[in-house]
């Protein structure tokens, strides 16, 4: 462009990331044999160039695409939609479930694009904290000879008979004002120059920016392996141990001892929630309020606590924190045998299915039941649980009228022989098992139990009955423990601080000169150089001229 | 309790936004129309950013207009940022060292001018009397009309006692306000005219979306909702969106001019095009830059607070849920517009596809994700 001295000048001062000058990019294709130290250099010159980090972003954004598109296998997301969507697609789904499409959060290439993001960050940010380290330590340049090629630049002949030295003190008190850091010189012919600089926290904030991202990424993976997230059902009058078998769905880190959990006991007292009534609203049945009151205790504590437990009002219990996220239905179903002997009794977790909290369930009798021929056999209640019974819609089923439950219904299918081998207790396979026919009507198996009138259905051929006693609400907790919370906490607003100084504040450099114009005037002189691209700068460069400048001069235009 | 009279008066007043906004558009687009047919002269500012010399500046086009042989030594001088533009190579003038005889050369009274450096504001009406009169009915029907929205959006919010962005429906209308608003406010501080016509063809079609596809009743909000960080949060989401929205309109002007501003170069330009009359490619892309610049960090710290949200309710900070996960895509994509921004090689036309795709990203998550894809944020509710 100009001179050399202003370009290396421009070049140094310039934000802008350098083109990688690796060797390869010099144009020499036919590169003498590379050493391995050589081959090594060049590839992280490379990992940490400004292009592959710009290519390993883009990279990370595209790679985390299909993970929101794609049911996930995750501790918070339902994993059998997983496995549902892969028997879907017969072909591509075993494909893509063995190339970690289902886990993509945790899949190799996820992983390995996020860790060459990191190595690339920290390549990135510790030879650019030193140059600014030193740039910190080292005063302004001396002002370029020519001020002429600045992008903001001003002059004029003073002619009040203020002296070199007066003028340039002038400028460095203006400078130092407007907190820049100032150096000044002299020159042969009897001038002198001020240079000045300010905005170094421009640099500051770019890189507390991008040491808090590492500062996340670090977070990511302390949480990975020393966190541990589940779930829990608990329902009213139970009590929860935080035990790792009592987890209902679980996700624990590679460094948790799932018997060493901090110990503690949270009972249920009391769950409620409230729904929208008002017809007139578009959301007649909607949830208005979930509430839950426990009691718990720490380990080695001997009082029991009483606490209020709400969506977005978690409860910590020696540093785990757990979250009402939902909540459910638990019919109370007993199941008696032929000889009336009770062989189950108590409340069934099901699950929301439909509209208004119609929720299903299984339930599974393995002891005590003996089917005509007085084999012992398996039992299989696969219920619909209705809050508000409201009868039959032919196009979905039996229908709830509203969530909250105040005169439930209970439909009941009931299935012998073999249930399979299903790892859930919540489910069980009745493929191979006979249903059982509990009405008269000849085109349905199922019956309807309810509170008041019609609580127990006899099964056929004497096997037994099912009752349905009444029911109980559970509410779901999940169960969080994340060391790295702090960290993240940290960064975040490392990030945020970051890129409002890297992006608010402008690098500049302000240059005055002075030099004897002749008799009692001197020649006055005021540039500006900024780094990156900064609209301020002459307004910057203007303030530093009409603080300089004396009282009013138009007429020496 | 829902007050319902003023819920139906906020629809009125969308409504009437709706429709007042329809008429500034019309009023733009007759501004332009009739500004075409003028005679007046094609302006030494409007030279410049057709690309026969680099910098748009003020203090080059007043030079040029009366010492035509010192002009191009005070644009070199003077044509701060002209030499990242794409405007050309300014090849500076080589003023000699010795200051002796250059005394008229004194820019002194250059440091007396308003601290205004944009190039002259872009002259839509070409000076021809209808379309003034169009233009003064577009500028106070667009501050009507917004004045409606905004009472639509603060009536919605006192109908429901609480913020009005609960749901997709008016997280729409009150984007949209924003967007409008940073619309207004470059037009009173900037005179952006030029935006004006694309500003309110879009504002238009959004609401009547949000009106037709999106609308809910005013209501309760769900318990997940309960709670400051929805303040917060979507109080920043919000604001992002119309800054983004008002960004991405800059950012197609900007890749219209330049490409009209090449074949102006090459000769190849029409001579009546409408990209004559909006400004430089330059100041485009820089409007652009300045709004995704400042919405940035405010998009950084809209995730940032919906992860603090996060760990308050669902209990951890991040989850990947398709709403989270599209936020940081979008997230990414912004970053690296503006890394490409810096970057010599993608600065200028790559850049700015960066940030539309990052846009785009945006949007994706806003209509996409939140109606067609299952995930905890799914608060849409589009029957």
């Amino acid at each position: 462009m100009a001179s050399p001295t202003e370009e290396m000048d421009a070049e140094s001062l310039s934000t802008a990331p350098r083109e990688d000058s690796g060797p390869v990019a010099d144009g020499s294709v036919t590169l003498p044999r590379l050493g391995r130290l050589e081959l090594l250099r060049w590839a992280w010159r490379q990992l940490t160039s400004m292009r592959v980090a710009l290519i390993l972003l883009f990279m990370l954004s595209l790679a985390a695409i299909p993970g929101s598109l794609l049911p996930q296998r995750s501790a918070n997301t339902d994993a059998s939609l997983a496995t549902k969507w892969i028997a879907d697609h017969r072909t591509l789904g075993p494909w893509l479930d063995r190339l970690q499409f289902f886990t993509v959060y945790k899949s190799v290439w996820f992983s390995s694009i996020y860790l060459l993001l990191f190595v690339s960050l920290i390549g990135c940010i510790i030879p650019r904290s030193w140059q600014h380290y030193k740039a910190v330590r080292k005063p302004p340049p001396a002002a370029p000879r020519n001020l002429a090629r600045m992008p903001a630049h001003y002059r004029w002949t003073d002619a009040s008979g203020t002296s070199v030295g007066t003028k340039l003190d002038t400028a460095e008190a203006v400078l130092r004002k407007k907190r820049f850091r100032v150096v000044r010189g002299t020159d042969a012919a009897g001038g002198g120059w001020v240079s000045a600089e300010r905005g170094y926290l421009r640099e500051v904030g770019n890189l507390v920016f991008h040491l808090s991202l590492v500062g996340v990424l670090a977070g990511f993976a302390v949480k990975g392996y020393f966190g541990y997230q589940g779930k829990v059902l608990v329902n009213e009058g139970e009590t929860f141990n935080n035990i790792g078998l009592r987890y209902d769905d679980r996700d624990f880190g590679g460094g948790v001892d799932p018997d060493g959990l901090p110990a503690f006991s949270l009972k249920l007292d009391r769950f409620d929630a409230r729904y929208e009534t008002s017809r007139k609203a578009g959301d007649y049945g909607q949830p208005r309020d979930f509430t839950a009151d426990v009691t718990y205790r720490a380990a080695g504590s001997a009082t029991e606590k009483h606490k209020t437990v709400k969506t977005n009002v978690p409860i910590t219990v020696n540093g785990v924190s757990l979250y009402l996220v939902s909540h459910g239905y638990s019919p109370v179903i007993t199941v008696r045998n032929s000889a009336g002997t009770v062989v189950y009794s108590g409340p069934v977790k099901y699950f929301e299915s439909g509209a208004m909290f119609k929720s299903s369930g299984m339930l599974r009798v393995n002891d005590g039941i003996k089917d005509k021929d007085g084999k012992a056999t398996e039992l299989g209640v696969d219920g619909t649980f209705l809050p508000v019974d409201g009868g039959m819609s032919p196009t979905m089923g039996p229908v709830s009228d509203f969530p909250a439950a105040y005169d439930p219904a209970l439909i009941v299918n009931v299935y012998i022989g073999d249930l399979g081998d299903v790892p859930s207790v919540y489910r069980f396979d009745e493929s191979k098992a006979q249903h059982l026919r509990l009405t008269a009507d000849k085109n349905n198996f199922a019956a309807k139990l309810n509170l008041v009138d019609n609580k127990t259905v006899q099964l056929p051929d004497g096997i037994g009955s099912v009752t349905f006693d009444g029911f109980k609400e559970y509410a779901q907790f999940d169960i969080n423990h994340d060391p790295s919370k702090t960290l993240v906490l940290v960064s975040a607003v490392g990030i945020v601080g970051g890129l409002v100084l890297s992006l608010g504040i402008r690098r500049r450099r302000v240059f005055v000169r002075v030099k004897p114009a002749g008799d009692e005037a001197i020649r006055v002189e005021v540039a500006g150089l900024a780094r990156a691209e900064d609209a301020r700068l002459r307004d910057e460069v203007r303030g530093v001229g009409r603080g300089l400048r004396p009282a009013k001069v138009g007429a020496q235009k | 309790m829902i007050n319902e009279s003023l819920a139906r008066f906020s629809n009125y007043a969308i409504y009437g936004a709706m429709f007042v906004y329809l008429i500034a558009f019309f009023a733009y687009t007759a501004e332009w129309v009739f500004g075409r047919k003028s005679s007046f002269v094609v302006t030494a500012a409007e030279q410049s950013a057709a690309g026969k010399t680099a910098a748009g500046k003020s203090a080059g086009a007043q030079a040029a207009a009366t010492v035509p042989a010192q002009a191009e030594a005070l644009v070199a001088a003077g044509g701060q940022g002209a030499g990242g533009g794409q405007g050309g190579d300014a090849k500076p003038v080589t003023v000699p060292d010795d200051l002796s005889g250059l005394d008229e050369l004194d820019d002194l009274a250059d440091l007396d001018d308003l601290p205004d450096l944009d190039e002259p504001d872009p002259v839509i009406d070409g000076g021809n009397l209808r379309a003034i009169t169009a233009g003064g009915i577009a500028v106070s029907t667009t501050v009507l009309a917004f004045l409606l929205h905004v009472v639509g959006v603060a009536c919605r919010g006192l109908a429901a006692h609480r913020v009005p962005w609960g749901n997709l429906y008016e997280f729409t209308i009150a984007g949209s306000a924003v967007a409008m608003a940073i619309y207004v406010g470059l037009l009173f501080r900037k005179n952006a005219r030029w935006l004006g016509v694309f500003v309110t063809g879009f504002v238009v079609v959004i609401l009547g979306l949000a009106v037709e596809v999106l609308y809910k009743d005013a209501e309760q909000l769900v318990p997940a909702l309960h709670s400051p960080w929805l303040v917060i949060h979507v109080a920043a989401a919000v604001l992002c969106s119309g800054a983004f929205t008002v960004a991405t309109l800059a950012t197609v002007l900007y890749l219209f001019k330049s490409r009209y501003e090449t074949r102006a170069k090459l000769g190849t330009a029409s001579p009546g095009s409408m990209w004559r009359r909006v400004p430089s490619a330059m100041k485009l892309d820089l409007v652009a830059y300045r709004i995704l610049a400042f919405s940035f960090p405010i998009w950084t710290f809209t995730v940032i607070a919906g992860s603090i949200w996060a760990e308050r309710a669902w209990g951890r900070y991040w989850g990947w849920d398709p709403t989270e996960t599209w936020a940081f895509i979008t997230w990414v994509v912004y970053a690296a517009y503006l890394h490409a921004r810096a970057t010599r090689g993608w600065k200028g036309r790559n850049a700015s596809i960066v940030a539309l795709v990052g846009y785009g990203c945006f949007i994706f998550n806003y209509f996409v994700v939140s109606i067609f894809v299952n995930g905890l944020h799914s608060y849409a509710n589009v029957k």
